[in-house]
Formats: structure tokens, C-alpha cells, sequence
């Protein structure tokens, strides 16, 4: 009983689960077989009782004494009776001690009944003494000897009518009996703990195995998260933009991630190099950190380095480094994380460029308006002079005049122009009928150059959104140009097509928080090209084209292509030229068709 | 020409300007006054009869932000001639719906102004 006590005390979320099983399969077997052994017993007794009182019959009456006849078929029918019963019934004592009993008295009765000696049936009474350790329990074992004892003692003041004997056999057959008895319950309980015992060893061995099975995919559930946590861990290293560089205490590379590969220029299947000396050139300054970091045990942050990609392209990058400590605290490596900066340098560049458009442009509306009003007058005076001189001579010094106003005009509002803050009102145009208007704008001009028209005019071009006097004025400007590179003639092309190109997401637009978060969307784009078959660009001057003030031409203020190439940007497009010496150039304006802008 | 030469007002404060104007409008036939700012011009305004206005939009103490919107409660039907030195400046009067006759952006070509003036006047010297 210990034994399970504590078996069951090692098992307590399981233990009912496991006794179960145990009920089931233990149980089953020594019920039927108490069961069987019960029947039997009770067949024998019945037969010795019935044999004997068929050969010692005393009575008158004998075999056929009514009496007898009752006593057997009741018996008999009490054992067929058993096979009916479930085993279950016969676990418990109380059934059982009813059992042993009712032999008891069977026996007494028909002992009685049959007339026989009470002596040579004695050796019955062990029979019931030893059955009844069925029972598994002294105390129903000793029950019976006592009842069993009584019997005898009655049977024999029947028949001798007193009670006590100086009979030996009579008197021994009592010790006897509690000894039988005492001995047979010993075994029985000692059985039975052996059988619990076994049990509770069947039970631990369910139990561990349970516990094997459980601690098993316990283990595999483990593993699997495990994975599941390298995989989300890898993961986040590869999708991160920027690089990550971690390295052991000895210098050997735990981490080199696609991101870091991606800003070099790396390839980036190839496996990263185990050891911190091996990695690319490239990797030198972040090389250097990080020894650096491992060295004084402390981390740092280094926002102006610049890195070199495998196409030797230098670029500016923010390097933070730190010290890798485990969970005791102590330094097993160090990370180095860096960024591309080259975005940001940009728009820290164009946010500088507006600053500085901005301040301009309120000097440039100051002085444009402080040069306005006097040249309001001097035009206006000019006119009139050159309108009344008779001496020609005069009235051509009068003319220059007018002329130089309306030039100095031209460059304050060209200033104005240039120095005013992007803004485009855009509506959906068809691009065509805008290059046509521009065209038939310029038609003296073109006509008076010499010069041929050509389009070169895309189908089912989808509407564009655009600011189209703006879009108007870049056309202008672009084929003014043109006109002017073919003074002896030749052919002014004008393409349009649909391209592939990216469009930075917060074109013209500032978007919310994230300034520098600007994302370049794949998206399509409408080309318009302006091409001329003129003398064409040096390259020398081809870097300087869109510079503010820079010009080729005698009267030009240069701000034109800086104006066209300020509004296109304003659009969140781009523009492009391309030129060769002597066989002409062309200018190209990508627009987005859809607009991105967020309002 | 009529009899009586019809009276413009212009309201400009650069001196060389307002000579011009008069210069060239009185050669044209008509009368000529001036004023320095807004509060001269509302004061001329209601001196005088006046057939239309020519006022320049930066002026000192009144401008013709100010200006308009006054001279349309007194007078709104007093044809409006603006001059400016910038050309944005005609989005913003235009937006102001304050049914304005005619814009110019300095240094203002003096033929087309006077054609302008005697399209809106024809009508009245008519």
C-alpha cells in the first residue's frame, strides 16, 4: 500500500489516468480468476458434503431426507448463481465473508443433517479457513475460524451433548484452526502486496514512459520553436536595410547580413568569411570599429564615414557600434550596425537647395519689385522718346534702350521665376495637345529657322497629370533651345513614349513624419523628348547645363533649363539630356502619369 | 474726343510712374488725378467724379488689397485697372472676385494700357 502511495505521489497530474489503466488490465484478470477459484472451491465443498452424507447416512430418512434435498439444491443454485454475478462483486470483503460463511454453515448443516461425526469433517473447516484467504484480508480469515470454530463446538455438543471433551483431536482441532487461519491470512496479505506491489511497479513503468513520451515531444516542440526563432532571427537580419556586422570576442564573424552586402555591393549569396581579417576591403572602417569597440570594451556612433561599394562608389554612412555582452554580463563580441545615408545626405541637400531657393526667392521678390518700378517708367519714357525723335540716329539710341529694359525684365523675372517655391496645380492633360500648342506657338520661329517638325507621337498615351502651364512653359523653353542650336536649319524631333521608371514616393509632396523614409515606386512614366539636329553640347558643358545662370548663349540669363528642371522635379519627374558634338541633342522629360501626392 | 474729357483716377505712389500715366493718358484726351496711397484715392473718389481707376497695388499705408474692396462698396461699378510689379499678383485680385476690368505687370507697355482704357470707356464717352 506504501508503494502506491508514493507512486502516486510522484505522479499527481497523471496518477487517476494511470489507475485507470491498471483497473482495467490488472484487475479484470485476478477478480475472474477469484472468481473461478470461488466456484470450484464451493463445487468441491459441495460434492465432499454430498458424498459424505450419501455414505454415512445415520438417519432413517438418508439420501432422501427432505431436508438434505433443500439444503444441496439451494446450495447448488447459490453456485450457479455466482457465474451470473460480475466479477466486480467479488473485490469486495463484505461479499466474500458472506460467501465464506454461508460454506461455513453449509457444511455445519450438513454435517448435522447427514449424522456424521464431527471429527472426520473437520479437515472441511481448514478448506473454508484456507479459501477464505481469497479474502486477501486476516481479518475475514480469522472471522471464519472463529465461526468455524463455533460450529465444531456446537456439532459436537449435539452429539455428545456437553461441550467440553477430553477428546485430544477435539480439543487440538481449535489451535489448529487459528493457526491455519493465522497462517493462511499472512500469505494472503503478504499476496497481496506482492500484487500491489507489482502493480505499482506496472503503474511506474506507465508512468515513465509517459513521461518519456511527454518530456520526448516536450524536447521536439523545444526544438521546433527553436527553429522557429533562428528562422524569425534570421529573418529580421536579412530584411533590415541596414548592414549588420557581429563578431566574436576572438575575432571570428557571427553575423554578416544581406544588408550590409546589399549597401557594398556584395554579392549576395555567398557565405559570409569566418574570420574578422578575412572580410571585404570594403568592410575596412567597420572592420576597424569593431576592433576598436572590442578593444575599449565600450560602443560608439560614427555618422560621417564614408564606405566604399564593389563598384567604387563612395558612400556616406552612419555607423553605431556596441559591445555584445551574454546574460552573466560578460563581453562575448561586438555588433556594428550601419546606414545608408545617401538618401538622407540628398534630401538634406535639397532641403538645403529649398532653404536657400526660399531666402532668394523672398530677395529676389525685394529686389525685383524695387527694379520694376523704375523700369516701369524708363520703358515707358524710352517709348515715348523713340516714338518722337525725327533724328533716326536718336530714336535708335532710344530703341537700345527699350531694348535693355525689356532684357533687364527678362533676368528679374527669370530670378523670379527660379527663386519661387515648387508649386504645380495639376490637372489631367493630354501631352500631345500641349507639344501641338507649343508648336503652333512657335511656328514664325520654326518657319523662320528653317526648321522641320517631326513627331514622333506614341499611341493611346493615357491623360497625364500635370501642371500644364508649367509643362507648357519646359516645353517652350526646351524647343526655344533647339530652334536656336539649328540656325541653318534641320529637324526638331519630338517623341513621346511610355517607360519604366522610378518615382520617388513623396514627389513634389512632403509627406507626413517621414521625410526621410522616401520610398522610389517602380511605376510607368511618360518620355517626352525634344530633339534637335544642331551643333550639340560639349561635355564640358553638358555637367554645367541645368546650374543656375550658366549659359552659351549672348542674351540668355541661363536660368531657363534650371527653371525646366526645377518644375519637373516638381512634378517628381526627371530631366535628361543626351548630346553628341556636331549630329545634335535631346532633352527628355520623364513624368510620372499617376501622381503619388498626398494632399 | 468728347466735350468734357472723362476723369481717371491714378493711384500710384513711384513719382516717375504717375508722370508717365499722366503724361501719355492726358495725351490721349483724358483728365488726370493722382494720389499717393489708398485713403487719397477713397477721398479723391468721393470729391470728384471719376470714369475709372488705375491703381497700382504697393502703396504706402493702403493698399490696393484695401483699396478695392472700399472703393466696391461706394462704387461697384467703377471699372478697376491693376498694376503690378509681379505677375502672381493677378491670381490673388482675380480670386478676390472683386470684378476687376484689367491687369498689367510693370514696366507696363503704354500702348496696350491706353487701347484698354478706351475699350472700357468707349461705351461711357460713347
Amino acid at each position: 500500500m506504501s508503494n502506491t502511495v508514493a507512486v502516486g505521489a510522484f505522479i499527481p497530474e497523471s496518477a487517476s489516468d494511470l489507475n485507470h489503466l491498471r483497473d482495467q488490465e490488472g484487475k479484470k484478470s485476478s477478480n475472474l480468476s477469484k472468481k473461478v477459484i470461488l466456484i470450484l472451491f464451493r463445487f468441491l465443498i459441495f460434492a465432499i458434503v454430498f458424498v459424505f452424507s450419501f455414505f454415512n447416512i445415520k438417519n432413517t430418512s438418508g439420501i432422501f431426507d427432505l431436508r438434505i434435498i433443500v439444503l444441496s439444491t439451494a446450495y447448488a443454485g447459490s453456485i450457479v448463481a455466482m457465474f451470473f454475478l460480475s466479477s466486480r462483486w467479488f473485490e469486495g470483503n463484505r461479499l466474500l465473508s458472506i460467501f465464506f460463511i454461508s460454506d461455513t454453515v453449509f457444511i455445519v448443516a450438513g454435517i448435522y443433517l447427514a449424522g456424521i461425526a464431527e471429527t472426520e469433517l473437520f479437515l472441511i473447516f481448514f478448506m473454508t479457513v484456507f479459501i477464505s484467504a481469497l479474502s486477501q484480508d486476516v481479518r475475514s480469515v480469522f472471522s471464519v475460524a472463529i465461526v468455524s470454530c463455533s460450529v465444531y463446538a456446537f456439532l459436537h455438543f449435539k452429539n455428545t451433548g456437553e461441550f467440553w471433551s477430553t477428546d485430544t483431536a477435539y480439543l487440538v482441532s481449535f489451535p489448529f484452526l487459528f493457526v491455519a487461519s493465522a497462517m493462511s491470512g499472512y500469505m494472503a496479505v503478504e499476496t497481496k502486496r506482492n500484487k500491489e506491489e507489482r502493480e505499482a511497479l506496472v503503474t511506474m513503468n506507465h508512468f515513465m514512459s509517459a513521461k518519456v513520451e511527454a518530456s520526448t515531444s516536450k524536447l521536439f516542440e523545444t526544438n521546433q520553436k527553436l527553429k522557429a526563432l533562428l528562422e524569425y532571427h534570421n529573418c529580421v537580419l536579412a530584411s533590415l536595410k541596414s548592414g549588420v556586422v557581429v563578431v566574436g570576442k576572438e575575432g571570428t564573424v557571427l553575423t554578416f547580413n544581406l544588408g550590409a552586402r546589399r549597401i557594398l555591393g556584395l554579392p549576395e549569396t555567398e557565405t559570409a568569411p569566418r574570420r574578422l581579417e578575412k572580410l571585404p576591403d570594403n568592410l575596412k572602417p567597420v572592420v576597424f570599429a569593431l576592433e576598436r569597440t572590442l578593444e575599449e570594451e565600450t560602443g560608439f556612433v560614427q555618422d560621417n564615414l564614408e564606405l566604399k561599394t564593389i563598384r567604387s562608389e563612395i558612400i556616406p554612412v552612419s555607423l553605431e557600434t556596441s559591445v555584445l555582452r551574454n546574460s552573466a554580463n560578460e563581453i562575448i563580441g561586438a555588433i556594428a550596425a550601419f546606414r545608408d545615408m545617401t538618401l538622407l545626405k540628398q534630401m538634406e541637400g535639397q532641403l538645403l537647395r529649398s532653404e536657400r531657393l526660399s531666402a532668394l526667392g523672398q530677395i529676389a521678390a525685394g529686389v525685383a519689385h524695387e527694379i520694376k518700378n523704375p523700369l516701369n517708367s524708363v520703358l515707358g519714357f524710352s517709348k515715348r522718346l523713340s516714338e518722337n525723335m525725327s533724328d533716326p540716329k536718336m530714336k535708335k539710341y532710344a530703341d537700345v534702350i527699350v531694348e535693355e529694359v525689356h532684357r533687364i525684365d527678362t533676368i528679374v523675372n527669370d530670378v523670379l521665376e527660379y527663386s519661387r517655391p515648387d508649386q504645380v496645380q495639376k490637372t489631367r492633360m493630354d501631352i500631345h495637345q500641349l507639344l501641338d500648342q507649343t508648336v503652333d506657338f512657335l511656328r514664325e520661329k520654326i518657319e523662320l529657322a528653317g526648321v522641320v517638325v517631326e513627331r514622333v507621337y506614341a499611341d493611346a498615351l493615357p491623360l497625364c497629370l500635370i501642371d500644364p502651364a508649367k509643362i507648357r512653359q519646359v516645353l517652350l523653353n526646351l524647343m526655344l533651345n533647339a530652334i536656336q542650336a539649328m540656325k541653318e536649319g534641320g529637324r526638331l524631333t519630338l517623341k513621346t513614349q511610355l517607360v519604366d521608371g522610378l518615382v520617388p514616393e513623396s514627389a513634389a509632396a512632403q509627406t507626413e513624419g517621414d521625410v526621410f523614409q522616401q520610398l522610389f515606386l517602380h511605376q510607368q512614366m511618360l518620355s517626352v523628348s525634344v530633339g534637335d539636329t544642331g551643333a550639340g553640347i560639349t561635355g564640358e558643358n553638358l555637367g554645367k547645363l541645368f546650374h543656375p545662370f550658366f549659359t552659351t548663349k549672348v542674351t540668355g540669363t541661363g536660368l531657363g533649363l534650371s527653371i525646366c528642371h526645377k518644375i519637373v522635379v516638381a512634378h517628381g519627374g526627371s530631366l535628361s539630356v543626351d548630346s553628341e558634338l556636331g549630329k545634335g541633342s535631346r532633352f527628355t522629360v520623364d513624368l510620372p502619369i499617376e501622381s503619388k501626392d498626398r494632399k | 474726343m468728347p466735350d468734357e474729357p472723362l476723369t481717371i483716377l491714378i493711384a500710384e505712389d513711384e513719382k516717375a510712374s504717375v508722370f508717365l500715366y499722366t503724361e501719355v493718358l492726358i495725351e490721349a484726351g483724358y483728365r488726370t488725378v493722382t494720389a499717393e496711397n489708398g485713403y487719397q484715392a477713397l477721398g479723391m473718389l468721393e470729391d470728384e467724379p471719376v470714369a475709372l481707376l488705375v491703381t497700382d497695388i504697393k502703396m504706402p499705408d493702403m493698399d490696393a488689397f484695401e483699396l478695392i474692396p472700399r472703393v466696391r462698396e461706394q462704387f461697384p461699378h467703377l471699372p478697376i485697372i491693376v498694376v503690378s510689379a509681379f505677375k502672381n499678383k493677378e491670381e490673388e485680385i482675380n480670386a478676390m472676385n472683386l470684378n476687376i476690368s484689367g491687369f498689367f505687370t510693370k514696366p507696363v507697355d503704354m500702348d496696350e494700357l491706353k487701347k484698354k482704357i478706351a475699350e472700357i470707356l468707349a461705351p461711357v464717352a460713347g
